[in-house]
């Protein structure tokens, strides 16, 4: 009797030590292979699905990026919109700008005209890019806007001053080339252009009526330096790497500098496509 | 008494002792190599079934992939170049155990992106090295404006390749892959990618100077435009990798 009570006491503990151990606990191999067979055949017939409808493109590029036209167009509206002064015209002295010689009854006298001084705020109304072809792009761009200048002269003799409104105007199209930079960039470097604008006064001094108008030529290259539009890519990075110094858990960050190379940037019919390789260096 | 005695003393040394070592010794190994090889392998075939039933889905959806404001492709090159820069960064796992990173792979499939990092851990308490397999999720995150690329542990196992030495080691194994794997992912950090979310456009001011019939000063002051742009949707292929994103905020300053 004692014996058995001894024995059965022995296995209770044997089994309760053996239930104690806290091992892994993972499926058979038999059901992980189930398991391996079900999924194998599901996804046979998603590759089929994904293969049928997966967008097309060229990945060659570490990076390719793709910027559509239209989000360009957003950003120029946003400038466009603004109530700010977009453009300065400060009208300097111009001695003469309109001169008749006249003569009544043999005594001759010039009627004349000077601008002395003038501003005239012009906003930027219109600015889209419309075209887009390999590494060109075309903007149409207006600006509008008007002002007072003071001007003076003489009139059959008599000296006067007046401050007549200005008018100023200027659409046009202009063509950038796209060109890539190794800091991250699209370059839009503008075209030589002559740009016309068009002036006009409704002077009247005294009672001397004067309508007058004139095409300034400016040069586009000189009114607009090449304007460089993040390419959304950055130059600096930190990597997170794990602090191997005793004691110490988590991340050490550790600066890097990414090298572009092999940048293309190419014009398609709705997108500006950007492309480039990347070197990693510590 | 004398029985008595016996029965307290049993129960003592079973307590006393870590029973899974005495009943080890008895019965032998608790680790299979193959089970754990077969378990991550069944792991893997169910993250990509899953994974490809997303965008499966999200295929079948009317809306094109491609049309957001903006579109990056990340090929599989790009990928293999950030991940390359954990090949021999040293860790800590615990107090007595610290790791290298030997070698990453990266395996991109149709809806995910895996990391698989083969690590050598070294045990100062057992003065041994273990070959580990930690397998890791790729995604992204937008944290503070900033698109980073996460690693997700979420399986640990011990390299069956390895062989022999796992006999020696079983404690530690079995001590290695029961690690907290959300410790082992802070360890990995987040990668900040190379692209910004926030820009600025800088046109710097001009002037041209018309003396003619007029003489006049022609002059564009600064421009400054801030602009931001949100994450649509990641959609991982096996050449690459496509984020989607949109045009969010823009301001004049």
């Amino acid at each position: 009797m004692i014996k058995t009570v001894l024995s059965l006491c022995t296995s209770v503990l044997l089994v309760i030590s053996l239930v104690s151990c806290g091992g892994v606990s993972l499926p058979t191999v038999e059901e992980s292979n189930k398991n391996i067979d079900f999924y194998k055949g599901q996804i046979e017939s998603l590759e089929k699905t994904i293969e049928l409808y997966k967008p097309s493109f060229q990945a060659t590029n570490n990076i390719v990026l793709h910027v559509k036209t239209s989000a360009f167009n957003k950003l120029l509206r946003k400038l466009s919109d603004n109530k700010r002064e977009d453009v300065i015209i400060n009208f300097l002295q111009t001695k003469p700008l309109l001169s008749q010689k006249k003569s009544i009854l043999g005594i001759s006298y010039k009627n004349y005209l000077d601008i002395d001084t003038g501003y005239v705020k012009m906003d930027l109304t219109k600015l889209r890019f419309i075209e887009f072809f390999g590494q060109e792009i075309k903007a149409l761009i207006e600006i509008k806007g008007s002002g007072k200048i003071k001007v003076s002269g003489k009139y059959t003799g008599i000296p006067a001053t007046t401050a007549p409104e200005v008018s100023l105007y200027l659409m046009d199209t202009v063509s950038f080339d796209l060109v890539p930079s190794f800091s991250g960039h699209i370059m839009l470097t503008p075209k030589p252009k002559k740009l016309m604008l068009k002036t006009k006064i409704k002077i009247k001094l005294l009672s001397w009526k004067i309508p007058w108008y004139q095409e300034i030529p400016l040069e586009l290259t000189e009114i607009l330096d090449p304007v460089a539009i993040p390419a959304a890519v950055n130059t600096n990075i930190k990597f997170p790497l794990p602090s191997g110094t005793k004691g110490k858990k988590g991340v050490e960050y550790v600066p890097y500098t990414v090298k572009f190379s092999n940048i293309s940037i190419t014009a398609l019919k709705e997108i500006i496509e950007y492309r480039t390789d990347i070197e990693l260096i510590k | 008494m004398r029985i008595l005695f016996f029965m307290m003393m049993l129960f003592s040394t079973a307590f006393l002792f870590n029973g899974c070592s005495i009943i080890k010794k008895i019965a032998g190994a608790d680790i299979d190599p193959e089970e754990f090889d077969a378990h991550r392998k069944a792991k893997m075939y169910e993250i990509r079934h899953n994974s490809m039933m997303s965008l499966s889905q999200r295929l079948l959806d009317s809306k094109p992939v491609n049309d957001a404001d903006i579109v990056f492709y990340l090929n599989e090159d790009f990928l293999i170049k950030i991940l390359s820069q954990f090949i021999g960064a040293r860790g800590i796992l615990d107090e007595s155990t610290t790791y290298i990173i030997n070698d990453v792979l990266l395996e991109l499939d149709y809806g995910s992106a895996l990391a698989h990092f083969e690590i050598e851990a070294y045990n100062e308490s057992y003065d041994i090295n273990v070959d580990l397999k930690l397998d890791c999720i790729i995604s992204l995150k937008i944290d503070k404006d900033e698109l980073n690329l996460l690693l997700e542990p979420f399986n640990i196992s011990p390299d069956v390749d390895a062989g022999g030495i796992l006999s020696s080691s079983e404690d530690l194994i079995r001590d290695l892959i029961k690690i907290n794997l959300a410790d082992i992912g802070k360890s990995l950090g987040q990668t900040k990618l190379p692209i910004d979310l926030k820009n600025s456009l800088d046109i710097s001011s001009n002037k041209a100077e018309v003396r003619s019939k007029v003489n006049l000063d022609f002059t564009i002051p600064d421009w400054k435009m801030d602009y931001s742009f949100k994450l649509r949707e990641v959609l991982i292929f096996r050449d690459a990798m496509i984020l989607a994103l949109d045009l969010n905020k823009s301001e004049v300053r």
